[in-house]
């Protein structure tokens, strides 16, 4: 880069901040209409990590323990794994020993009653912790691995997962709906930032109509006329964007603060504060250039 | 080679107006020339169309030897810079200093602070308005504003300087002001075609006219014969 084109730039960053004083009411509106848009985002898409954890967890509760009957040993256990884990619908299997088992048996019964007892008193088997994957099937394929598992030689029983078929249906069914809805919310917000961006620097350009005639008669390439509307439409947008980022942080933390201190609620709305204002920038200067480009497209073709 | 050559140039709106017909003439370096004939009559259209703000239909436009007609979009901003443009009602910016105001258009040839510095102050104190650097246009009078257009324009060192009615918010004096300013500058080697409608300046400055009615060139007067011309109300109205 030339010095001359330096200053160019510089001289266009001079230019394009200005420009956000030449409508500062617009401006201002701007950018509270992006922020409170940065704020919706990132709570939406907070309580919709949090919907989708809770909807994971409850999924992942579609866990089968296969009982072994006492006599199967390790190379048999090994051989069992490999061919239950070659199942399309089967996420993983791990091994359970009786101790294992028997501490979730004495995880089920009052604290004071399991002190008093001796521990060979809880029963405990060994068996396979089978994961069913869900594969778009909405849990019918469940049905079709519990009767596999019980041909299985040396299974003596199978328990069925906490929660039915039915329930995984619907479990899933809520999963796709939260996503899908996130995803349309993010769009309409983000067409609203647009609307707003190129709102205001229509705006700019009409204040600056004369403005740019007399630069374009004194010789000013569309580039240079262009120029300060990106950077204006740049600097709104991660002021905007980040100032929301950073509030919606502090909206969920603290938040999530009472929730813990106050009401002893052990669940919160999972947050990645920092990361989402530093994601607020590129994402401030994408919605300030795509807004430019709009403002600018009909108006200096 | 002459600054400027139009051949059979033709401007028609859609709606049927023909604004300029068939109108031809050349203007060599260095040469000062008026563009005369009542309101309406084509001047500003002509303008416009030498600084490629407007289409022709018809014709040839050589500037700087360079095809207007022919000139990409992207080509038009660096033919513009060789040309110093005023108006009649300045076009100065209200919220910029006359310092700022003249320095516009170094700012887009990317020169440093300190050549424009001393660019505008030298064109500022050529025009005697050395003084208002700082001021905003609305403290200035009608000639000092003009003098600041000229300024803006000047600054460029522009081969050729067309300027449209500039003389048409001035009273008597500051006109005649004006046009002795654009004399100076036409010394120095700077071609000027200005258009106007005011019979007493071209009496009074008598340089090559090219009179214009209803777009057609009705006549291309030599300097210092202005006393065998036809007045305008032979030609049509004056405005």
């Amino acid at each position: 880069m030339t010095d001359s084109d330096a200053r160019k730039v510089s001289m266009a960053i001079r230019e394009g901040l200005r420009g956000l004083i030449v409508a500062p009411g617009q401006t201002v509106a701007c950018i509270l209409s992006l922020a409170v848009a940065g704020v919706l985002v990132m709570t939406a898409a907070s309580v919709g990590s949090l919907t989708m954890a809770v909807l994971d967890r409850a999924s992942s509760s579609a866990r089968m323990i296969v009982y072994l009957k006492d006599q199967v040993d390790t190379a048999r256990v090994t051989a069992m794994i490999e061919g239950i884990s070659r199942r399309h619908d089967v996420e993983s299997v791990s091994y359970m020993s009786r101790e294992e088992d028997r501490r979730a048996n004495a995880d089920l019964l009052p604290a004071d009653l399991v002190q008093t007892l001796p521990l060979d008193a809880i029963p405990g088997q060994h068996g396979l912790l089978v994961k069913f994957r869900d594969i778009g099937t909405g849990g019918d394929g469940l049905s079709d691995l519990t009767a596999f598992l019980r041909e299985l030689e040396g299974v003596d029983i199978v328990a069925e997962p906490p929660v039915g078929a039915a329930t995984i249906k619907t479990l899933a069914g809520a999963v796709g709906f939260v996503r899908v809805t996130l995803s349309m919310l993010a769009v309409i917000l983000l067409g609203g930032t647009l609307f707003f961006v190129v709102g205001t620097l229509t705006h700019t350009m009409e204040r600056r109509r004369e403005e740019m005639q007399i630069l374009r008669l004194v010789g000013a390439t569309n580039l240079f006329l262009k120029a300060p509307l990106f950077i204006q439409g740049i600097a709104q947008g991660i002021a905007g964007l980040s100032s929301g980022a950073l509030a919606a942080f502090l909206i969920i933390h603290g938040t999530n603060s009472y929730l813990m201190s106050e009401l002893g609620i052990g669940i919160a709305l999972p947050t990645q504060g920092w990361l989402a204002v530093l994601v607020s920038i590129p994402g401030g200067i994408i919605v300030g250039m795509v807004g430019a480009f709009i403002a600018t497209a009909r108006r200096l073709p | 080679m002459p600054v400027l050559s139009l051949k059979g140039v033709r401007k028609t709106y859609p709606n049927g107006n023909e604004a300029i017909r068939d109108v031809s003439f050349e203007v060599s370096e260095g040469e000062f020339l008026f563009l005369s004939g009542p309101s309406g009559s084509g001047k500003t259209t002509l303008i416009r169309i030498l600084l490629k703000m407007e289409e022709t239909t018809g014709g040839e436009v050589l500037v700087f030897g360079r095809n207007v007609g022919a000139l990409l979009p992207g080509a038009v901003p660096y033919l513009r810079r060789n040309i110093g443009v005023i108006f009649q009602d300045f076009r100065l910016l209200q919220d910029r200093t006359v310092f700022e105001n003249l320095a516009l258009g170094l700012h887009i040839l990317g020169m440093s602070r300190k050549d424009i510095s001393r660019r505008v102050e030298g064109v500022l104190y050529d025009l005697g308005i050395d003084r208002y650097a700082d001021a905003y246009p609305a403290m200035l009078s009608g000639g000092e504003q003009q003098r600041v257009a000229i300024g803006r324009a000047l600054v460029m060192e522009p081969a050729l300087i067309l300027a449209d009615e500039p003389t048409g918010n001035l009273d008597w004096e500051l006109s005649q002001e004006i046009i002795r300013l654009f004399e100076q500058l036409n010394a120095r080697g700077t071609a000027v075609l200005m258009a106007t409608h005011d019979r007493f300046l071209l009496d009074a400055f008598p340089k090559r006219t090219l009179l214009i009615n209803r777009g057609i060139l009705v006549e291309d007067r030599k300097a210092g014969t202005h006393d065998r011309l036809p007045s305008f109300k032979g030609i049509g109205e004056i405005g």
